[in-house]
């Protein structure tokens, strides 16, 4: 009897699951799907905030243990005056990172949302592959799948891999699975396809060797698609690997931007 | 009653919203921690599979929803975790031990990447990731730690069960004089 009362209640449960998620690709559920994501935002967007901000504490510190007893005491002392100024601080930086991107995107031209990372990562990803961020931005504000994402200073983060009503997921551009057309600055012609390597850096393969890149050269978006504008900052090269055996050139990239203190970010919109 | 659906609803509404926005930005391992995972495994012991479930199905939705793989990923993942767990903790790991938590915990979460990894391997054939993956070295080191760190947390949360509730304690039966 008891077991048939289990089995039952199972059996429910299953229904329930199928109706929910035969609801969610009718649409019927988009409305709540929708709520629940507003409502939600604020809540993920403190603790994204709050652990990013664990985040670079942790790599502060491990930086700090290679500097001496002199620079210790100096950096106990800035926390102490950090901590007092703290509220103030914050709504500062805000305010001048707000004044910044303005400046950079009347300067470009550009068309713009601004969105707040919501979270870092996604559960069902291996690690290697966690180089992407929510943004509380979606498809009901103009965002769209393969739009560039860029950092303050106008430097490119990354690219919209898919949007929903009122958020966004974006591949970092060390992402494995991120590709964007790449140019060198002062050269107009698509050197290859920048993709991220293990997290940390972008490769871009397949260049021909009549191709001249050296290291330091500036790598910039090189807008063969039509959704990501040229002339945005990637990063500048660190290494060629060009052995004359090969047919190829493969150039390793360090990125500009800053991937441990992003919070704020612009979705650039094509003019057209 | 309703109070307390509200009570798990807000709990269920703070664990994804942790382990999605501020676990998965912890620095090194600590972002392999699957909060999710183990308090479900841990209703499912000091509730029931009714409560387990209702759980499975709550984050399963949220997390489904911030998601932007298929939908309903979770839901199915989380729900047969719960089915899977409650089918060994009844015929196998009837003795509530550290032990049989831990090795319970060690299948579940086998279990899960199981299915969270045959399901991207058959997207992947869609254009998704690669199924080179599973032959890196570096991908089975990092699921190791990963297994090591939720264990870990799962030593912590039994003993801290054990610490505030009697549910975990053994009961033994003294024949009267």
């Amino acid at each position: 009897m008891k077991i048939r009362l289990k089995e039952k209640k199972i059996i429910q449960f299953l229904i329930i699951i199928i109706i929910i998620i035969f609801l969610h690709y009718i649409k019927v559920l988009a409305p709540v799907e929708s709520l629940i994501s507003q409502l939600l935002s604020p809540i993920f967007k403190q603790l994204y905030s709050a652990g990013l901000y664990l985040n670079s504490a942790y790599y502060k510190q491990a930086d700090k243990r290679n500097l001496g007893s002199l620079v210790e005491n100096l950096e106990s002392q800035i926390n102490f005056l950090t901590s007092e100024n703290t509220k103030l601080k914050l709504l500062g930086e805000e305010n001048k990172e707000l004044r910044e991107y303005l400046n950079f995107l009347e300067k470009n031209r550009f068309f713009y949302i601004m969105g707040n990372i919501i979270s870092y990562g996604e559960l069902n990803r291996p690690k290697e592959e966690r180089g992407v961020i929510t943004i509380d931005r979606g498809e009901k504000e103009g965002v769209k799948k393969g739009f560039a994402v860029i950092n303050k200073e106008g430097v490119i983060v990354g690219k919209i891999i898919g949007a929903k009503d009122h958020i966004a997921t974006a591949c970092l551009i060390t992402n494995p699975n991120c590709k964007i057309a790449a140019a060198l600055l002062g050269k107009n012609k698509t050197i290859g396809v920048a993709e991220g390597e293990s997290g940390l850096t972008v490769k871009i393969q397949f260049i021909p060797q009549t191709d001249n890149i050296s290291a330091g050269d500036t790598v910039i978006t090189s807008g063969l698609g039509e959704e990501i504008p040229s002339g945005l900052v990637l990063g500048k090269v660190v290494k060629i690997n060009n052995a004359s055996n090969e047919l190829w050139q493969t150039a390793i990239v360090m990125p500009q931007a800053d991937f441990n203190n992003l919070t704020i970010v612009s979705i650039l919109i094509p003019a057209n | 009653m309703y109070g307390r659906i509200i009570f798990n609803i807000i709990l269920i509404i703070f664990l994804t919203a942790l382990q999605l926005a501020f676990i998965n930005n912890l620095p090194g391992a600590l972002s392999g921690l699957n909060l999710i995972l183990i308090f479900l495994l841990f209703i499912l012991i000091l509730g029931n599979l009714e409560i387990a479930l209702w759980w499975a199905v709550g984050a399963g939705i949220i997390l489904d929803i911030f998601s932007f793989s298929i939908f309903g990923f979770f839901l199915i993942t989380f729900c047969l975790m719960i089915f899977a767990a409650n089918f060994l903790l009844v015929n196998f790991f009837t003795n509530r031990s550290l032990y049989s938590f831990c090795i319970l915990a060690t299948i579940v979460i086998f279990f899960y990447e199981f299915i969270l990894n045959f399901i991207r391997y058959l997207t992947s054939f869609l254009g998704g990731s690669s199924f080179a993956l599973i032959l890196n070295f570096a991908f089975w080191k990092t699921k190791a730690s990963e297994l090591i760190l939720n264990l870990l947390l799962v030593f912590i949360l039994f003993y801290l069960v054990n610490f505030i509730t009697n549910s975990l304690k053994p009961v033994f039966l003294i024949k009267g004089e």
